[in-house]
């Protein structure tokens, strides 16, 4: 029936009706003429060509279904942040072979807590809700000791050696998550470990029931001669920044500076140089700012907003204080590089750090030392002995599915703030903590590494390593 | 002979058509399989199958694979998928076009991203305001504030861009705009904290004390949050996430627990378990094993399992119950004490402190009982105050004074529920008493302040 339709169609483009069905025609009633034109017979060329046309679009049709696409994937890119091998090689040990289970150290400190003249390092570890002390033996032997508990802080997430009641030895201030996830509920806390007889700790609860704390530290900021607190109330959508005004006997009445969520840290320095300690604030969420708080005495503060950003997904998560430049004034690093919104996490353009130098008079120029997908921690030491302060960074989301991708970088100082970027390692990965000292005396810094195991990939981690240069200074090469 | 001729042309363009389609087509790249993807047996061999579909080069196959991949977090390989499936589409549909920028967007490509959504609108898109929504959140990402500001004011029929916009505002140092713009949203959303965030920062960028501190308090009182079209991306991949065969396999193992299939489900549990080990799996194994009798095999499994990821209200909760059931009291009570300190954020402790409570009566434990039940009243109180519930809240931390009245926390939780559901008297008093038992307690002395 289609063939005729067809057939017919293209008799049409010769002026006449098609030769219907050999059946149907009646060859004696129409006896053919041989001055009739052939152009209207069918032969087998047409009826071949005709089937062709027909069959054709399906037999392509049937290849095209069946035929394998090209070998080649479509091309992705994964974004994973990866620079130069180091020159410097460094060698890792790890510190406390014995933590198990997920590693969700938040927080790592380098301190001399038994004041032997060997560094220690101080460990918040919200897997167990515990601070450890890992201390440095002699022959470089370090043993772990626990000193804090979920009986005196819910996930700690950042620890401090101060001596808070000025007894002449080091206590541990404590500031409590309480959850290591988003909550807005009151979990948070201040602790602190109170180091009574020969570095045994008593827990004293300073403040409870506050949304999460992620730091707190201590300043003599009314100038009586004790020590006052300033604690960063991350909270989730919620929080504040607020200082503990010292009365004596571990008794501290806390006053709202701001309310504001998301402040990570909360570190304190002269900033403006006039001889009063003053702190700066980093917040994260829904703003992405540098805040600075200067002491005007009396426990009066004056809030300056020192930088930010109107991009929402910057992804702050620190603010490190250090002098890159020497000039005797404390700058800051901003570290950015968290990125958990929805559910998964990507390294962002935004992410690495920005060196916010002190310019005095409370002015800070900004300057991007390194874009590094999804840093999370950061500290300062002279890593190559030259004299001049590096940096070393630590990467929690960076695209941990190109096994290449760093997880911990170091930008060297070459001198008239050029900073190179160094690849140090691509493993272990999903580092949140890093801290920078000379452990062993040599005039260069080692630093140690925290690991926090949020999401997949699920290896390779580590909970605590130390890392130290081997070798000599490195010559200057541009790092990618 | 004309007809010859045509029939001809029409079989060598049909050749051509299909030789070029074929030779397309064996040109057309493969989709991506991610690199390091570490899926479990069971989840991995499902995206096979999607991968397998998008194999044969439909770009309705590529598009299903595409969202599989946002859905684990393989941004990358999604929006790769996205853009070959809109190239070969006879017409790429809004949606198709709206995710791959909504995807672009979360991996930092802001610029593509903009691209794609102007294109997902241009096409028809059903809801434009959210498309101009997250044009906007791109437009920030690259402190693009004007371009910011026009996609906002497109898309001002969301309450979360008017939001977006007043903040803008104040970032922008105009807090006075920002106030005039947040303003109805505020008198909409009476109980959402977000539009009293605006006029917080507001009040802090114009150095209005008194406005900051009512705002704050007013702010870190109220419990909503103001929903976003960015939600709705969240929940899409979290329902997406929630139907992953392994997810499947643990409902089906919930299932077969209360159908009281036990052997089934301890085959089923083991081959979860082998695919890969979740402390929801063991806990049922654990579940399986009490229902065996084989108590000390449930033991081990929920001591693994707070080893593995950690000790948690429910597991602690669980391991002291099997502790009690087999009379090691002690021990029970012991591990009960650690799971209130580890659950003081967890929504169920109420639940579970008055279990406890229960367990202690049980016994003849008054003195025990009597702390868990005004524990319990506390964390109801405290549970509640989250919530926003505040009439409850008040009501649970009132009996909580009445059997622990020497606790300030008690009486600041009380007197925070009872400003926020507007009895200024009831919360006045509380917070006295807060601070007749803790007179440096600053955040009482705060409100107590405000409320003079």
């Amino acid at each position: 029936m289609e063939i005729d339709a067809v057939a017919s169609w293209f008799a049409s483009l010769d002026g006449r009706q098609p030769e219907k069905c050999p059946k149907k025609v009646n060859r004696t009633d129409r006896p053919v003429s041989t001055t009739e034109p052939r152009t209207g017979r069918w032969g087998w060329q047409d009826r071949l060509l005709l089937a062709g046309a027909l069959v054709l679009p399906l037999l392509f049709g049937l290849a095209y279904y069946f035929l394998p696409l090209g070998r080649q994937p479509v091309p992705v890119k994964l974004d994973a942040s990866r620079f130069d091998p180091s020159t410097i090689p460094f060698t890792s040990r790890s510190l406390a072979p014995s933590l198990t289970g997920d590693p969700r150290i938040t927080h790592v400190r380098f301190c001399d807590l038994d004041q032997d003249g060997l560094m220690d390092v101080l460990v918040c570890d919200a897997f167990a809700h515990r601070v450890l002390w890992i201390r440095q033996g002699p022959s470089n032997r370090w043993e772990e000791r626990v000193v804090g508990t979920e009986r005196s802080v819910l996930a700690p997430g950042h620890a401090e050696a101060i001596d808070l009641d000025r007894d002449g030895d080091l206590d541990i201030l404590v500031a409590g998550l309480g959850s290591l996830w988003p909550t807005d509920d009151a979990v948070g806390s201040v602790a602190w470990l109170e180091n009574v007889d020969n570095q045994r700790f008593v827990p004293h609860l300073l403040l409870q029931d506050l949304r999460r704390v992620t730091d707190v530290q201590a300043a003599d900021f009314d100038n009586d001669r004790d020590l006052d607190l300033v604690v960063a109330e991350f909270g989730y959508h919620r929080g504040s920044i607020f200082w503990m005004e010292n009365l004596g006997e571990g008794r501290f009445r806390d006053r709202l500076l701001m309310a504001v969520p998301g402040t990570v840290h909360v570190p304190v320095a002269d900033w403006d140089g006039d001889g009063d300690p003053d702190f700066a604030a980093v917040v994260t969420q829904n703003e992405e700012e540098v805040w600075g708080f200067e002491n005007l005495g009396g426990g009066q503060f004056q809030r300056r907003l020192l930088a930010s950003t109107i991009n929402f997904d910057f992804g702050g998560v620190g603010l490190v204080r250090c002098d890159l430049d020497l000039d005797g004034r404390p700058d800051m690093l901003w570290v950015a590089g968290d990125n958990y919104e929805l559910l998964s996490h990507h390294p962002q353009p935004s992410h690495g750090c920005v060196w916010l130098r002190n310019e005095g008079n409370w002015n800070f120029s900004s300057r991007r030392l390194v874009t590094f997908g999804g840093t999370y921690g950061a500290a300062v030491g002279d890593l190559d002995g030259n004299g001049l302060p590096d940096v070393v960074l630590v990467s929690m989301f960076n695209n941990w599915r190109d096994r290449q991708a760093a997880s911990i970088i170091w930008l060297q100082n070459a001198g008239g703030g050029r900073f190179v970027p160094w690849q140090i390692s691509s493993h272990p990965i999903q580092l949140a903590t890093v801290d920078c000292a000379d452990v062993d005396g040599d005039g260069r810094a080692e630093f140690v590494v925290g690991g926090a195991h949020i999401t997949k990939p699920n290896e390779p981690l580590a909970h605590l390593l130390l890392w130290r240069a081997e070798g000599g200074p490195t010559t200057t090469g541009a790092g990618r | 002979m004309r007809r010859t001729v045509v029939l001809a042309s029409v079989v060598i363009v049909e050749c051509l058509l299909g030789a070029g389609g074929l030779y397309l087509r064996s040109r057309q790249p493969l989709p991506p399989w991610p690199a390091q993807h570490g899926l479990n047996r069971l989840d991995e061999a499902a995206l096979r199958r999607q991968y397998q579909n998008a194999c044969r080069g439909w770009a309705s196959d590529w598009i299903e694979l595409a969202r599989s991949y946002a859905a684990w977090g393989f941004w990358p390989e999604a929006v790769a998928c996205y853009e070959q499936a809109c190239r070969q589409a006879w017409r790429a549909a809004p949606e198709w076009l709206f995710e791959c920028g909504f995807y672009s967007g979360q991996l930092g490509r802001a610029d593509q991203a903009v691209q794609y959504l102007e294109r997902a609108i241009a096409e028809g898109y059903k809801d434009p305001e959210i498309v101009w929504f997250f044009v906007a959140q791109n437009q920030l990402r690259q402190e693009n504030a004007e371009e910011a500001k026009v996609a906002l004011r497109r898309a001002e029929l969301l309450p979360a861009a008017t939001y977006e916009l007043a903040r803008l505002y104040n970032k922008l140092g105009q807090p006075e705009q920002a106030r005039r713009i947040i303003e109805p949203l505020t008198r909409s959303f009476r109980f959402h904290y977000a539009p009293f965030f605006v006029h917080l920062r507001a009040a802090q960028l114009l150095g209005d004390e008194d406005e900051e501190r009512r705002a704050a308090l007013e702010w870190l009182s109220l419990a909503y949050p103001l929903r976003s079209p960015f939600d709705d991306q969240h929940d899409e991949l979290s329902r997406r996430l929630e139907n992953t065969p392994y997810r499947q396999g643990l409902r089906y193992a919930h299932q077969l627990l209360s159908d009281g299939k036990l052997d089934e489900l301890h085959a089923h549990l083991e081959r979860l378990l082998e695919a890969e080990w979740s402390v929801e799996a063991a806990d049922l194994m654990a579940e399986w094993a009490t229902r065996e009798g084989r108590v000390a095999q449930a033991e081990q499994v929920l001591r693994d399992a707070i080893q593995r990821q950690g000790a948690t209200l429910h597991l602690l909760w669980r391991l002291g119950d099997l502790l009690f059931d087999t009379g090691r009291f002690e021990e029970a009570w012991d591990v009960w004490e650690q799971a209130a300190v580890v659950g003081r954020g967890d929504r169920e402790l109420d639940q579970f402190l008055t279990y406890v409570m229960l367990k202690a009566e049980g016994r003849g434990e008054v003195v025990r009982g009597k702390q868990y039940d005004a524990a319990r009243w506390l964390a109801e109180g405290r549970i509640r105050l989250a919530r926003g519930e505040f009439q409850d809240a008040a009501g649970a931390l009132r009996k909580a004074t009445e059997l622990a009245p020497g606790d300030p926390q008690a009486w600041y939780l009380l007197a925070e529920a009872a400003r926020c559901n507007a009895q200024p008297s009831v919360a006045r008093e509380a917070y006295q008493k807060c601070l007749l038992l803790v007179p440096h307690h600053g955040r009482a002395q705060f409100a107590l302040g405000l409320l003079r």
